[in-house]
């Protein structure tokens, strides 16, 4: 069986959020954008991965985001 | 564009397994993954959100895996004699083949990291139950606490595997459960699992 099932819309960033404040930080800009359908950051990870399911949101509009929050963010290789 | 792709997830998902079973729970990061089963990072972090995540998947995937198997060629309404024999026999299989899944159940039997409940299992159970409830009807198998059902249709059996495999030793070092013995031991746990009235 083939699958093509498009991931396209599965987003992933490599960023420097650490937990607490910066979590609270990004929870407020994440919610505020209604096109995203679910988020999730894991801080234990070294590159602090954000994770974005969104069919309507390119990847520059969220590195856009987090980074006016003052944090890094650029496309998980 | 950036696909589904099934044997890559099946690389990803026996690579996680081999790793918790070498080295607990602990040993695992998605980073590490990520090298062992040659894949970028971004390629786990599209299939799981982070290490528990990719726990919980993994858990629920092998169930349905081993769910699966153990109902290849099972008839629930199959007599209790018959059915056990099914059952012990797909164990076997999947367990000689595929000895990471075993492993695998067996670290998380032991641990409290994650406990809940596979909604994927009901088909599972309810085949197990159609059979233990028709072998009750037709007068093979007593009344009994679903545990102590268990403990003898297939802790004898798990318990055999454990010799067969190794893990315990009696008295020889070599003992292989083979269909003959796997066999006898049916026949003696079918014998005990029989109302006291019946013949």
């Amino acid at each position: 069986m083939v699958m093509t099932e498009n991931l396209a819309h599965i987003l992933v960033f490599k960023t420097n959020i650490n937990n607490g404040n910066d979590k609270l930080l990004l929870e407020q800009t994440m919610s505020a954008l209604v096109a995203i359908e679910e988020w999730s950051i894991d801080v234990e990870d070294v590159d602090r991965v954000l994770r974005v399911v969104s069919h309507e949101t390119g990847p520059q509009e969220i590195i856009n985001k987090v980074r006016a929050l003052g944090f890094d963010c650029q496309e998980l290789e | 564009m950036r696909v589904r792709d099934e044997n890559k997830e099946v690389a990803i998902r026996e690579k996680a397994m081999e790793m918790i079973v070498k080295g607990g729970f602990e040993a695992l990061s998605m980073q590490k993954l990520a090298k062992a089963a040659n894949v970028s990072p971004a390629t786990i972090y599209i299939y799981y959100k982070n290490k528990e995540d990719l726990l919980h998947q993994l858990f629920n995937k092998a169930q349905e895996v081993f769910a699966a198997r153990a109902l290849q060629g099972f008839d629930p309404e199959a007599s209790l004699e018959e059915g056990l024999w099914t059952q012990w026999k797909n164990r076997l299989k999947f367990i000689t083949e595929s000895p990471i899944y075993y492993q695998f159940f067996e670290q998380f039997r032991n641990s409290p990291l994650i406990n809940h409940k596979n909604v994927n299992m009901a088909y599972f159970r309810e085949n197990m139950m159609i059979f233990v409830r028709n072998a009750i009807k037709r007068g093979e198998l007593s009344k009994m606490d679903p545990e102590i059902f268990w403990s003898l249709a297939y802790g004898s059996f798990y318990s055999l595997v454990k010799f067969h495999l190794q893990e315990k030793k009696m008295m020889t070092e070599t003992f292989k459960l083979t269909d003959v013995k796997l066999k006898i031991a049916l026949k003696m746990v079918v014998k005990a699992l029989k109302p006291e009235n019946a013949n």
